[in-house]
């Protein structure tokens, strides 16, 4: 199983890699054929670009999580006892949930984001290796913990999706570039990703009170990891709020979701900048 | 001057009611999380510094939400039916229009009932020849931004009222075959049977259990094991397992007088001269003295205490009589009692608490997910329809709808009016 974990694990590196490089290839080819021959619907072998790129996400989306599911079965728990499971399904929340904005929108740019960061997350995880250790007492809460971790990767990976669709935005309303897509479009798909998100990211969070209620007795103590992931939970719901008022629409909403994201990265490598209870 | 009050007073209840405030308040508290992570001491969250802003934010959701009502209210009861001609005339997005080969009557028949199937309530009017609709779906689920937005309310109400009317007890000691009352009114003493930590074979921590007896008023009400994840709650009042540490039996002999046991744990750690050494005290009422018993050092080997004996100083009043070092399992005389170190046990720690506000808590959190699916995932839609008849003997139907932004109108739209041409060209 160890092995079956690691090979699966390379080969999610090897596949996410080669579906971005697919992706930049579609892209060239597009940007050519809407250079000659303008307004034409997409030609044979440009599809056939997009569809490799395609089939290279299933497969990583495939790998990483046989890579979760055998780790799964030598620790007989979910991903939540340390840096390196977390980061493994923090990757297989952002792929998965690119490709389904992906299906849903039918844009690829933002997709693009999301698998680079994947790939650094997966990089991260490799250097990270741990073998399967057994469970403090305090983690010994696995149901709890497996729904609270599961939550946090779709909550991240959704997130991600909007962060990426709001550098788009940013980049979008400088250039006007006819390559990217409509402003209108980045903003929704930031917005739905929020919506997605955002109650997920309130599931991590009282999934974790609950756990820190039962093990600690007490849901809140101002633990740095607990008040990052708060910090992380007020800039989004300042996003929600945000957007739906005049002069905070468009651009300063695409920097909330820009620093919202900067807060997930401090809630999650949190515990290398600050000592707490968290040691994952 | 009156006047002007009163103009302060509407400013304010503006300022309050807005969204903007919100947004400021929410980055504002945000910035001080970040600041007390930082550069601050935990006890930072309870000062005014974070406490003010907080109590802002809900003051400015509570006079939001009662700002709204009459808002929600005529949205539920479903506004004007009836809309002036410059409504259909315009050009935005979220319009779409067609003309279908159907007299009006029975166009606004089918569409109805399109709408009805598609779960709009439709409410319809007509005048002179031309029909108005006006239909909504997920009216109530609009509710959910109330239930969504009162449950912070009641977050805060509840840890006010867990802080006034609950405690908590982060170091209660209890050495093996030890009792000890709780206190706070509550009734409760634990007696410790036994306390047991487990290892993996790295050594790193598998399990610590308290096998516990719980008393209320001397009466057995409860026997349970304490670990881990696995607190013991009676009547409100929880224990969880917390830390551990060493302990000793001692035996007291005094002329005349029963023999006396008694388990003490040694949780303090006295430091001097390199050496950190376990320390507990006991207080013996039936001889007017108090002892501090000190172990043999943990973190080197002890040249003064060694392994396995005891230190104890015996006090009377404030001044100390003697200090005496106890052998395992060997007698000792002094200050007219004899004084046994009979074996070493441990003591388990426990957090003992109450909080009335706890299950307030969670139904919080569960109001705050239920409220906010309701709203984010029953979007609520509200569509207006004019169909009129042509010359031609056609009719023409209008199609306005509002929604969020970020909502597909176009694709609820277009499915709309398929389904109704759909309808019309099935009925001949
Ligand atoms: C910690 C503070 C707050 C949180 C976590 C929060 C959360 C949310 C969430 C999750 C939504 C979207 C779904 C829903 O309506 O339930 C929302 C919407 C809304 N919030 Fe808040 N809120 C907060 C404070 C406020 C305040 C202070 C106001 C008053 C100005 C406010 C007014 C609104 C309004 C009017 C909406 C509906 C927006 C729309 O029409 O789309 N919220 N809030």
């Amino acid at each position: 199983m160890a092995d079956l974990e690691n090979l699966s694990l390379t080969l999610s590196l090897v596949t996410i890699l080669m579906s971005m490089i697919l992706s930049v290839i579609a892209f060239i080819n597009q940007q050519r054929s809407a250079r000659t021959q303008s307004g034409h619907a997409v030609s044979g072998p440009l599809m056939l670009w997009n569809r490799a790129a395609i089939a290279m996400v299933v497969a990583t989306v495939l790998l990483i999580t046989l890579t979760i599911v055998s780790r799964a079965v030598q620790t007989k728990h979910g991903p939540f006892s340390n840096m390196y499971e977390f980061a493994i399904s923090f990757a297989w929340g952002i792929v998965v949930a690119g490709f389904i904005f992906r299906w849903r929108y039918k844009t690829d740019s933002i997709l693009n984001i999301g698998l680079f960061i994947a790939l650094l997350l997966l990089i991260f995880a490799r250097v990270k290796y741990a073998v399967p250790n057994p469970l403090v007492p305090a983690l010994q809460q696995s149901t709890l913990l497996s729904i609270h971790v599961a939550s946090a990767g779709v909550a991240y990976g959704t997130l991600t999706i909007g962060f990426g669709s709001a550098i788009m935005y940013l980049v979008q309303k400088r250039r006007n570039a006819p390559w990217l897509p409509e402003l209108e479009l980045l903003d929704n798909i930031s917005y739905r990703a929020v919506v997605i998100g955002f109650p997920f990211l309130t599931l991590v969070i009282l999934l974790g009170a609950l756990w820190a209620d039962i093990a600690w007795g007490r849901y809140w103590g101002w633990d740095p990891k607990e008040t990052a992931s708060l910090v992380t939970w007020l800039i989004y719901a300042a996003y929600l709020h945000a957007r739906v008022m005049r002069g905070w629409r468009g651009i300063r909403s695409a920097w909330l979701l820009i620093i919202g994201f900067a807060a997930i990265l401090l809630t999650f490598f949190g515990n290398y900048i600050f000592t707490g209870l968290h040691a994952y | 001057m009156a006047k002007s009050i009163s103009e302060n007073i509407k400013w304010l209840w503006n300022l309050f009611a807005s969204m903007k405030l919100a947004v400021i308040l929410l980055l504002i508290i945000t910035s001080l999380s970040l600041f007390g992570t930082f550069f601050a001491p935990v006890a930072f969250f309870h000062t005014g510094w974070f406490l003010v802003p907080g109590f802002l934010l809900m003051l400015n959701i509570l006079v939001c939400s009662f700002n709204r009502w009459q808002r929600i209210k005529t949205l539920l009861q479903g506004g004007k039916v009836r809309q002036p001609e410059a409504f259909w005339s315009s050009t935005e997005g979220n319009s779409m229009m067609t003309d279908l080969p159907c007299m009006t009557a029975s166009l606004a028949a089918m569409t109805s009932d399109v709408l009805k199937k598609r779960g709009y309530r439709v409410r319809s009017e007509s005048c002179s020849e031309i029909v108005y609709l006006a239909a909504d779906k997920n009216r109530y689920f609009k509710l959910g931004t109330y239930v969504s937005h009162l449950s912070l309310v009641l977050f805060v109400l509840a840890f006010l009222i867990g802080s006034a009317f609950g405690f908590r007890d982060t170091g209660f000691i209890v050495a093996e075959q030890e009792t000890r009352f709780v206190g706070h009114d509550t009734g409760l003493s634990l007696n410790l049977l036994s306390f047991t930590d487990a290892y993996y074979e790295d050594q790193t921590p598998m399990d610590y259990r308290s096998e516990v007896v719980l008393y209320k008023n001397g009466q057995l009400v409860k026997q349970a094991v304490i670990r881990v994840n696995h607190p013991l709650n009676y009547e409100g009042t929880r224990f969880y397992q917390s830390f551990f540490g060493p302990a000793v039996r001692i035996k007291f002999r005094q002329a005349s007088q029963d023999d006396l046991t008694i388990s003490v744990a040694l949780p303090a750690v006295s430091a001097s001269q390199g050496y950190q050494r376990p320390v507990g005290s006991l207080v013996l009422e039936s001889a007017g003295l108090s002892f501090r018993f000190i172990g043999s050092a943990v973190n080197a080997t002890d040249k003064i205490v060694p392994k396995d004996q005891l230190a104890v100083e015996i006090w009377q009043k404030n001044t100390q009589t003697g200090i005496h070092i106890l052998e395992k399992g060997k007698p000792a005389k002094a200050s007219g009692i004899e004084i046994t170190y009979l074996e070493d046990i441990q003591f388990s720690g426990f957090q003992v608490s109450r909080d009335p506000g706890n299950t307030l808590i969670w139904i919080a959190s569960s109001l705050f997910v239920l409220g906010m699916i309701a709203v984010l995932f029953f979007v609520h839609l509200q569509l207006w329809i004019q169909i009129k008849p042509l010359p031609t003997g056609k009719s023409r139907i209008y199609l306005r709808l509002a929604a969020p932004r970020g909502f597909s109108q176009a694709e609820e739209m277009t499915r709309t009016l398929e389904a109704i041409k759909r309808t019309v060209e099935s009925h001949p």
